[in-house]
């Protein structure tokens, strides 16, 4: 039908012999041939069977397998970073712990140096306190074992010289006596 | 830049030995046709330029029990018959099965890859496959998909195989011929009524020929509607690959025809030339409208309610 008429559109328009001759041909493609069209339809079956099978499907399931992968890998790699996220947070938690105690047992260090030193000077100030009362008690002491001294050599001299000027000898008992009354007389 | 040099180049190489074939050619089917084309105005012969310019187009678009490759011209065997009718291996018959060969041996080739990081031809392959499988198939056939993805994959490699081959020298399109196409066309007419029924049982594919809520007195002529409706799906899908197949190379050969002198010859590579880009485009747009329109068609029919 179509056929037909662009037989006649043809013929209208020019060449009698060389148009009619197109439109004839082009009766092969334009005209429905079982022949041809069973043709096309075994043939692209056969194809769609045997390609189906030895060709996309191993591209497709290939595809598949490495899509379910790349899934897999990007779950996995989720997980995966979580787990490191809180594995992160413990060992801060952790970080931070230990600074604590690190500034604990530092303050606490300090603490006991300063507590020690501080009594290290107590102890030093009653040692120095000690040495020095010592002192002065050894001092008093000699100062008056020194008075003593120096009171009886004075005594010693003065009955010398009294008993040179006396003409006489005064015994030491005596002498002694007269010295000792005479500085309780004197005190 | 490469890819487009690379293409650039290939489409002059085409156009060259369209061209040459063309000028071979033209003396066999009238050995007076170019000398008189040229000087045809001087003399006033209509009609030899006509003749030259059909002998063109004959040869390009119409089937026939010979083709020319490489300069030689090779009648193609009778094969069989069956009753009264003969059947002869033609010229859209054979470029036909060498499409879905040369198709099926790169699509297994590329199979055979083993690697876990595809390359070359197998990424192109994978890289089709998520596109019908995701884009065209999926959203149409829903749970079905893994099924009829390698019957969408075959079409739509198939039809652009088919439609590309027409562009190489020598070469032709057998989805240019109106059986090829009707051929495809039938094999989704055929998936829309099995899958309808299969999916529906055969009342419930019947019953979406009778719309509900209609009136009665209406009835018959929502039928005959109904029926015309979708038997015109799969006309469409023919009339629609098999026109724009055919038209391209018929622009392609007639803007070739018009160098009747060296005056018209750049002009016309430099069009045509374009529009052989256009047709590089037009075959994957028609294979990818085939497919898609085929997913449509048996979609509706499976699930008639959305």
């Amino acid at each position: 039908m179509v056929s037909a008429g662009l037989r006649k559109a043809l013929t209208r328009l020019g060449g009698k012999y060389s148009l009619t001759s197109l439109s004839m041909g082009l009766q092969n493609i334009l005209n429905l041939d079982p022949g041809s069209i069973l043709w096309t339809i075994i043939t692209f079956l056969i194809v769609v069977y045997l390609i189906g099978k030895f060709g996309w499907k191993p591209i497709i399931t290939g595809l598949k397998d490495r899509e379910d992968s790349i899934r897999k890998d990007l779950d996995t790699a989720k997980a995966e970073r979580e787990k490191a996220g809180a594995l992160l947070d413990d060992y801060k938690k952790a970080m931070a712990n230990a600074k604590k105690e690190a500034a604990d047992l530092l303050q606490q260090a300090q603490d006991e140096a300063a507590k020690m030193r501080a009594q290290a000077e107590a102890d030093a100030r009653d040692a120095g306190h000690k040495l020095l009362e010592k002192a002065r008690v050894d001092i008093e002491r000699e100062s008056d074992a020194a008075k003593s001294e120096l009171s009886r050599h004075v005594a010693e001299l003065t009955a010398r010289a009294t008993s040179r000027l006396l003409g006489r000898v005064i015994d030491d008992k005596e002498h002694e006596k007269l010295i000792l009354d005479a500085l309780k007389e004197d005190r | 830049m490469k890819v487009f040099r690379t293409v650039l180049i290939f489409l002059i190489v085409a156009a060259l030995g369209t061209t040459l074939l063309m000028a071979r050619e033209a003396p066999k089917h009238d050995p007076h046709a170019q000398k008189t084309a040229t000087h045809g105005a001087a003399h006033g012969e209509k009609g030899d330029l006509g003749s030259t310019l059909v002998g063109i187009l004959e040869h390009h678009l119409v089937d026939g029990d010979h083709m020319e490759f490489l300069g030689f011209d090779i009648h193609l065997p009778h094969l069989f018959s069956i009753g009264d009718y003969d059947f002869v291996l033609t010229k859209h018959r054979l470029w036909w099965l060498i499409a879905l060969l040369l198709m099926g041996f790169m699509v297994v080739m590329a199979a055979r890859q083993k690697s876990a990081t595809p390359r070359g031809f197998r990424n192109a392959l994978e890289g089709l496959a998520i596109f019908v499988r995701d884009e065209v198939v999926k959203p149409n056939l829903h749970e079905k998909t893994d099924a009829f993805l390698p019957y969408f994959l075959t079409l739509f490699t198939g039809i652009l195989f088919s439609n590309l081959l027409g562009l190489l020298p020598w070469g032709s399109s057998a989805t240019g011929n109106v059986n090829t196409t009707a051929g495809l066309a039938l094999c989704t007419l055929g998936l829309m009524v099995g899958m309808g029924v299969k999916a529906n049982g055969l009342g419930g594919f019947l019953h979406h020929f009778a719309p509900p809520g209609v009136p009665g007195w209406l009835m018959p002529l929502m039928i005959i509607i109904e029926i015309v409706s979708f038997m015109i799906r799969p006309f469409a899908l023919t009339i629609r690959l098999f026109a724009n197949m055919l038209a391209g190379h018929a622009v392609i050969a007639v803007l070739l025809g018009l160098i009747v002198s060296l005056l018209f010859a750049a002009p016309a590579i430099a069009v045509s030339v374009g529009v052989f880009a256009l047709e590089i485009i037009v075959a994957l747009i028609q294979s990818y409208i085939f497919i898609m329109l085929t997913a449509v068609f048996v979609g509706l029919t499976m699930h008639p309610s959305h």
